[in-house]
């Protein structure tokens, strides 16, 4: 989980409160992975959680802006969903069909994206103001997207939306137009 | 059908949506639903073949109840950032006030199967037309991103996820101001978004 964090510098120390605070409630709900030996589930989702991070974050470093280490991050995690559907569909539905454990996997994927997030703050004229949860939202905003293509079996139709999404994602911190700009050249 | 036959289905119903909510969906059996609802197992399955089959019926109704409560509360002559903010308010309101409800809803609908996550699928299209509603009048140039109301819709929905699982269901009205920026930030733009949070923050 945390191969990004250290290239990055997103140590789990310096993440923001909210991360800590959302993972306290989840540990004081018994949402931390367990694995059980009678069970692939947990080595399937870690091999696909481990496959995913290593292509987002060979994108996301292969920019030196933070919009365009956004823009590549989701387009090589849309990639990623569109060419493996069975992976991308354990780490969103499946996962989320586990109960707690499932759970709990997700919640570390949801993270993962929201840490990839977090520097936008600093771009963003009104970073101090935006609210904590902010991250954590448009990560699974993104999730949900990529959730449902998965279930109908549309997950080719994800890289065609990659722009809408650049725009979602970075709209928050930039503001409309700004994301706007950055959408369009991530149609290339 | 006759009424006392519609009344029993809806208690079953209705006994499913509590009992799935406080217990879970696997853990959830026939028995516990027939208790719950106070009937017998042959009015239960003369009604519906399996749990299954019963948990996809109290789902639509679920689901039916919640739209039919928000339509209600929303006047649709007024502006989209009226409409929305009384619509989230009003979802958060239902969600507060009947937990087991909101974690069959929003929890263990992820649990039941396929055709029930299609279900949920639908649901979630429902909430994004309620939101594309706003679209021309937001933007008569046509420039937000097609798919932005199911990311919106997506965001709070992971959101309003968390706290059902953390346990902090009775949580969820203190979180009206974030919960309604992560909704309109995409449409509207982050000034204006912190501005509409400002605003609920005062009128609380």
């Amino acid at each position: 989980m945390f191969i990004v964090s250290a290239r990055t510098g997103l140590a789990p120390d310096g993440w923001p409160p909210w991360l800590a605070w959302r993972a306290q409630g989840l540990g004081q709900a018994g949402l931390v992975p367990q694995s059980s030996p009678q069970d692939d589930f947990p080595r399937a989702f870690e091999a696909a959680f481990a496959r995913l991070q290593v292509v987002v974050e060979e994108a996301y470093v292969s920019r030196a802006a933070w919009p365009a280490q956004v823009a590549a991050a989701i387009r090589a995690g849309f990639e990623f969903a569109a060419a493996d559907p069975v992976a991308a569909n354990l780490l969103t539905n499946e996962a989320l069909a586990r109960g707690r454990d499932g759970i709990a996997r997700y919640h570390r994927l949801i993270e993962y994206a929201a840490g990839l997030l977090a520097p936008g703050r600093n771009e963003s004229p009104e970073g101090a103001l935006l609210p904590e949860i902010l991250e954590y939202a448009i990560a699974s905003g993104i999730a949900t997207l990529v959730a449902q293509r998965v279930d109908q079996g549309r997950a080719g139709e994800l890289p065609a939306l990659i722009p809408d999404t650049v725009q979602f994602a970075l709209t928050p911190y930039l503001g409309s137009g700004a994301a706007r700009q950055i959408a369009v050249e991530a149609k290339g | 059908m006759s009424a006392i036959t519609e009344t029993r289905r809806d208690s079953l119903l209705e006994a499913m949506v509590r009992v799935v909510g406080r217990k879970g969906y696997q853990a959830t059996s026939v028995a516990d639903v027939i208790e719950e609802a106070g009937t017998s197992r042959t009015t239960f399955y003369k009604h519906f073949d399996d749990k299954h089959d019963c948990f996809l019926s109290a789902y639509d109704m679920l689901v039916e109840r919640v739209f039919d409560t928000i339509v209600a509360e929303c006047d649709g002559e007024q502006p989209w950032l009226s409409r929305v903010r009384k619509g989230l308010a009003t979802l958060i309101g239902i969600f507060a006030r009947e937990p087991e409800l909101a974690r069959t809803a929003v929890v263990e609908v992820a649990v039941a199967g396929a055709e029930a996550r299609q279900r949920h699928w639908d649901a979630v299209a429902r909430f994004t037309e309620f939101l594309e509603d706003g679209r021309e009048e937001l933007d008569p140039g046509g420039e937000l991103p097609k798919h932005i109301s199911v990311m919106a819709t997506g965001a709070v929905s992971g959101l309003i996820f968390d706290e059902l699982v953390a346990g902090r269901t009775a949580n969820l009205p203190s979180l009206m101001p974030d919960l309604l920026f992560a909704m309109l930030v995409p449409f509207i733009g982050p000034a204006a978004a912190t501005e509409e949070m400002r605003r609920v923050v005062q009128a609380t």
